[in-house]
């Protein structure tokens, strides 16, 4: 059995109304344990909305989520959310953000100071335990919320274009840093991006989305071996993986270009 | 390129020791300026700073200046307090309610920049000369600044914040205690000094027109009298006072916005 199953999913805001507005259409598609998944569309096809449902923030319009085979009905604790935006507090310095969601659990304080060292040790930010954000990077500070979701152990780690507030050589490090720790830890993660190389490189299988509403118009499968690193973006395979995901996105690209440029 | 930074660099060091320096030095720049203006329009309508502190020593000797600065402080501890409590809840309670906030907001914002004053004579008509008065004019006008920016820094939350909570599953107690609460402190702090300040200024109002004790009274009397001497020691203690509350709101303010990098800049308009 799969670990999550999206069965035949959609999502149309204020529904009924004549505002609405039809983000995701008819969605199905399955994630088996410790598998790295990605969803990649142009920009306003529903993806976050996507991202949104699975993680229980909002309900689907029409079909099913399930993880384990239980329906998600609202926010679980065995999903983590790393966010877009900044997320991390700027009251709490990097250890007692890695901590938040450890010490609102309830868990001691030996053995989150203990986890939290773990984790921020696998995120490459031993040293920083106690900065404030405000004085960290972007990069660092999309870390410290990295770290701050896998502190928790989550069965499924769902990322909302974690690195796309970050100029592109952070976002390539960070891109580097994340491949290294998935297949360290083995986590299941769904991954939301535009970022084509991105997709590919950290990979098992992309699925693109049309322009809105969202639907699948494409299974990738990266069947390139791991443990991966840098120089695979360099292969043969590589690139006619990441020409596949463009021939699929171009058009869809150009119509949600378009879109953009009329709704708003 | 940099010969004028350099210059004003070697005037006026920057670091921030030497900044709580030359701050410690603008009451002295404030008396000698004090003086000044004594000497030009004669100490008979300005007494100078020797002068009203020595007085000011006499007074307090003579036992009128600090029951009358209890009787004022009181009066503004109390409604600072009450008006904190009732502002700052109904701007939670707004706050996190978004119709509701929409539908008030204009309203209390235009009703803020009424003068209050207006409103004082109800308050003598209800409670009479006294505490009672003063307390309830001053919570009355000390209020607004308190719900507006409590109201307004709730609406203010990222809503990312709110993700990140409700993705962890925390309460609605962790949610307010670890996330709103953190979130909105700054800006509580300004409301906080903001609130102190308008209590302040309203018994001092209320004193003036209607008491029977308090340094509101003391400046009335001192008026009719053209008691110039009594005035600035009243000014004096006033100054005094605010000085210190504002200096320790002012401090906190300072901390947690370096420390946290937060501002609240948005709020200070008000």
């Amino acid at each position: 059995m799969a670990k999550l199953e999206i069965n035949n999913v959609s999502k149309t805001y204020n529904a009924n109304k004549p505002n609405s507005v039809e983000a995701v259409r008819d969605v199905s598609c399955e994630l088996d344990e410790g598998e790295f998944f990605s969803v990649i569309g142009p920009t306003g096809c529903g993806k976050s909305t996507l991202m949104k449902m699975v993680a229980g923030l909002i309900e689907p319009t029409e079909g099913e989520i399930t993880l384990d085979g239980e329906s998600i009905t609202g926010p679980r604790e065995d999903i983590g959310v790393v966010f877009q935006e900044d997320s991390t507090f700027p009251w709490r310095s990097t250890l007692e953000n890695v901590e938040f969601g450890l010490e609102m659990r309830g868990v001691g304080k030996q053995e989150r100071r203990d986890r939290a060292h773990d984790i921020l040790e696998l995120v490459g930010l031993s040293g920083f335990e106690d900065n404030y954000p405000s004085e960290l990077s972007g990069g660092m500070r999309q870390r410290v919320a990295i770290a701050r979701t896998l502190a928790l152990n989550p069965d499924l780690m769902l990322m909302d274009e974690p690195f796309g507030a970050l100029d592109e050589q952070t976002r390539l490090i960070l891109g580097g840093e994340l491949l290294r720790i998935c297949q360290e830890t083995n986590q299941t993660t769904m991954f939301i991006t535009h970022s084509i190389t991105e997709a590919a490189f950290l990979s098992d299988r992309v699925f693109v989305m049309s322009a809105r509403p969202g639907e699948i118009k494409e299974l990738v499968e990266v069947d390139i071996e791991r443990p991966r690193d840098e120089s695979i973006m360099t292969s043969d395979r590589f690139n006619e993986i990441t020409d596949d995901l463009w021939e699929a996105l171009k058009s869809e690209a150009q119509i949600g270009f378009e879109q953009s440029m009329t709704v708003d | 390129m940099s010969t004028k930074t350099t210059r004003t660099q070697d005037i006026l060091d920057r670091t921030p020791s030497s900044i709580a320096l030359y701050r410690l030095l603008v009451p002295f720049v404030i008396v000698g300026l004090w003086e000044l203006l004594s000497r030009w329009i004669g100490p008979r309508v300005l007494p100078g700073p020797v002068h009203t502190f020595s007085a000011l020593y006499e007074g307090i000797q003579s036992g009128w200046v600090i029951p009358n600065t209890n009787v004022t402080m009181q009066a503004v501890v109390i409604s600072f307090l009450i008006a904190t409590v009732i502002g700052g809840v109904t701007g939670l309670i707004l706050g996190f309610n978004k119709p509701a906030y929409d539908i008030v907001e204009p309203f209390f914002l235009s009703f803020y920049s009424v003068p209050k004053i207006t409103m004082y004579p109800i308050f003598l008509f209800i409670f009479g000369v006294g505490l009672n008065t003063k307390v309830g004019f001053a919570t009355f006008s000390s209020f607004f600044p308190m719900l507006i920016i409590t109201m307004g820094a709730v609406r203010s939350i990222d809503d990312v914040y709110i993700n990140v909570g409700k993705s962890l599953q925390v309460s609605r107690y962790q949610m307010f205690r670890h996330i709103v609460l953190p979130y909105i402190l700054v800006q509580l702090v300004v409301a906080l000094r903001l609130t102190f300040n308008s209590a302040f200024l309203a018994v001092i109002l209320v004193e003036l027109f209607a008491a029977r004790s308090g340094l509101g009274l003391v400046l009335q009397h001192a008026m009719g009298t053209f008691n110039s001497e009594e005035i600035l020691i009243v000014v004096t203690v006033l100054a005094v006072i605010a000085f210190v509350i504002n200096i320790i709101f002012y401090g906190a303010q300072q901390l947690l916005e370096e420390r946290w990098n937060m501002t609240s800049d948005e709020q200070m308009g008000i």
